[in-house]
């Protein structure tokens, strides 16, 4: 049986679909981490923003004019609201433009010109601190002079720095749950995306090789296309075999009609003329006809042994019945050369699963062969054993046997080095290599020692049991 | 095929060689009727028995082989009337065989000795062939 191999597949598109959803859900993981982590940050900013707020602008409030000088009453609360944010430092300064009032020297100046009632918020490293800053400013009357002091208020960042942090570890834990469950999720989508074109694959793959029956297996939408593509195929395929089949039915009909009118007319012409060079011209027509007409039979022979190979069912065959009727087909045209054919192991049945027409022109273009190359008055021996498994025939002829280099003469139209004037298609042991093949068997072709050729179809028995 | 599993003994396809038509035909009626009276055919002084494919002389009975067979068959089919070699050729040998002329002479020579003492003999017409003719 042949069977067209596919060509090893480039890419699964169930492989295809689970890469492409689980590099979805990484991207949508990472993204989920990247999002958590910008809104936790920014959630705890504002927070601690509000706080700074609120604790610079009581401080700006505290600030009072006094007689000579400047009065800052403290709000110990505020402090206290600074100190629940967590375990964080806190920095103050009270300064006009060109000098510090109070505080800590050098706090880092606010980028821009801090406002009255909303205060300017800003980074900046102090004392190797990273610091959120808040700046306020405040107009005060001292003596008799208005003056723009600017109270600033800093706060480190560790405790935010590690609400931050858990945040954004837990929402790395909970993006890879939500990858484990995406794993199986996709696999599972694939399989179920996937399943109905394996339906369909099976659906096709079970036909059996007579089926040429349209498919019509329900597919999903997007595969509706190649279904038809595929159905169209088979049409056409069907309408091809169709043809090839009567085509070559024909066309051996065809030659062989006209073919047989020529010899008719040619061996006429031969019964009426005695000029030599005339009958000589005249046999060798005659002789390309047969020639041609075997080979039209035998192309046939061909065609129908590749399309049955095709295929092929196996029923019991007889091979010894077989044998004996094929030999008696043939004996007529041993006689006329008076070739003496013997055959022995005829007589018991022997069974061998098989076609039997395909084993009936195997047997036929073996016969053929022997006596074609077989002498006036030779002798031709057949053979018939069954045994170890193997129903086994062998003929032997006392022709002429294989010239040097012939050992593969099944090849098509290959014929052997030493065939001479015998006319022949090349196409006969072909048949016979192709039916043994078939069949699961072996045709070989060996020059005898003494003279001539021994032909050997070996093909497996039925039952192993019934062999002895 | 067909016509066989209907009843036909055997089949050829066209074209045939005739004398392969004519074997087969032989063979035919040789599994059908094997020595039935119509089959034998007296002259001189022997019974010749073309499905058997015997030579009756007196008691003696003489096979003959394939080609001494129809060789007979041809000379008798009208006796004293000369056979060329051509014909005798055409007629004894199938045209997928290289044939010489003396090919024919092996077969009358062979011929001849069966039909010693029939009554009849072959007579070699130089020029022309061959005839069976009463001794």
């Amino acid at each position: 049986m042949r069977r067209g191999e596919a060509r090893p597949a480039r890419f699964s598109l169930r492989r295809r679909l689970v890469w492409q959803f689980v590099a979805l859900s990484a991207l949508l993981v990472l993204a989920l981490f990247f999002a958590v982590r910008f809104a936790a940050e920014r959630a705890s900013r504002a927070s601690q923003d509000a706080v700074l707020e609120a604790a610079v602008i009581s401080i700006g409030d505290g600030l009072r004019p006094v007689d000579e000088g400047l009065e800052l009453d403290l709000p110990y609360a505020t402090f206290s609201m600074l100190g629940a944010m967590g375990d964080e430092r806190v920095f103050y300064s009270l300064s006009t433009d060109e000098r510090l009032i109070t505080g800590y020297e050098n706090l880092p100046p606010p980028p821009g010109v801090p406002g009255d009632l909303s205060p300017l918020f800003w980074d900046a490293d102090y004392r190797g601190n990273r610091l959120r800053l808040a700046a306020i400013s405040r107009r005060v009357l001292v003596d008799t002079r208005v003056e723009e002091i600017t109270v600033t208020l800093g706060q480190t960042r560790y405790g935010q720095a590690a609400i931050a942090r858990d945040t954004a570890r837990s929402s790395v834990w909970i993006g890879l749950g939500f990858f484990v469950l995406a794993l199986p999720l996709a696999l599972w989508a694939a399989r179920s995306v996937i399943r109905p074109v394996d339906r369909l694959a099976g659906a096709v793959a079970r036909r059996g090789p007579h089926d040429l029956r349209p498919v019509r297996h329900p597919a999903p939408q997007e595969l509706l296309p190649l279904v038809a593509a595929l159905n169209g195929f088979i049409t056409r395929l069907r309408g091809a075999l169709a043809l090839a089949e009567t085509f070559i039915f024909e066309a051996a009909h065809r030659i062989r009609t006209p073919l047989s009118l020529v010899r008719t007319e040619a061996e006429i012409a031969l019964a009426e003329t005695s000029d030599e060079a005339t009958r000589q011209r005249l046999r060798r027509m005659v002789r390309a006809i047969g020639e041609s007409s075997r080979s039209a039979n035998q192309i046939l022979d061909h065609a129908m042994v590749l399309y049955r190979s095709d295929q092929f069912s196996a029923a019991p065959v007889d091979f010894a019945a077989l044998s004996a009727s094929v030999l008696q087909s043939v004996q007529p045209i041993a006689e006329m050369r008076e070739i003496d054919m013997r055959a022995e192991g005829l007589d018991t049945a022997c069974l061998v699963p098989g076609d039997d027409r395909m084993i009936e022109v195997a047997l036929r273009n073996i016969l053929d062969n022997a006596l074609k190359y077989s002498q006036s008055e030779g002798q031709v021996r057949i053979s018939l054993t069954c045994r170890e498994g193997m129903a086994t025939l062998a003929v032997l002829d006392e022709g002429r046997g294989l010239g040097p280099g012939d050992e593969d003469l099944t090849v098509r139209f290959r014929r052997g080095s030493n065939v001479g004037d015998i006319v022949g298609s090349g196409l006969g042991l072909t048949i016979v290599n192709e039916v043994a093949a078939a069949h699961g068997g072996r045709f070989t072709l060996q020059s005898r020692a003494e003279r001539g050729t021994c032909a050997i179809l070996s093909l497996p028995l039925s039952d192993p049991v019934s062999s002895s | 095929m067909n016509t066989l599993d209907q009843g036909a003994d055997d089949y050829i396809t066209k074209p045939f060689d005739f004398a392969e038509l004519q074997a087969r035909c032989r063979a035919v009626l040789r599994r059908r009727h094997a020595g039935v009276a119509d089959s034998r055919q007296h002259y001189a002084g022997f019974i010749f028995d073309a499905l058997a494919a015997t030579l009756t002389i007196g008691e003696e009975v003489r096979e003959l082989r394939a080609r001494e067979l129809r060789l007979l068959e041809i000379l008798l089919s009208r006796p004293g009337q000369a056979y060329s070699k051509a014909h005798l050729i055409d007629r004894l040998f199938s045209f997928d065989e290289e044939i010489s002329d003396n090919a024919i002479e092996v077969y009358i020579a062979r011929l001849r000795r069966k039909l010693e003492g029939s009554g009849a003999r072959l007579e070699t017409l130089r020029g022309v062939g061959y005839r069976l003719i009463p001794e």
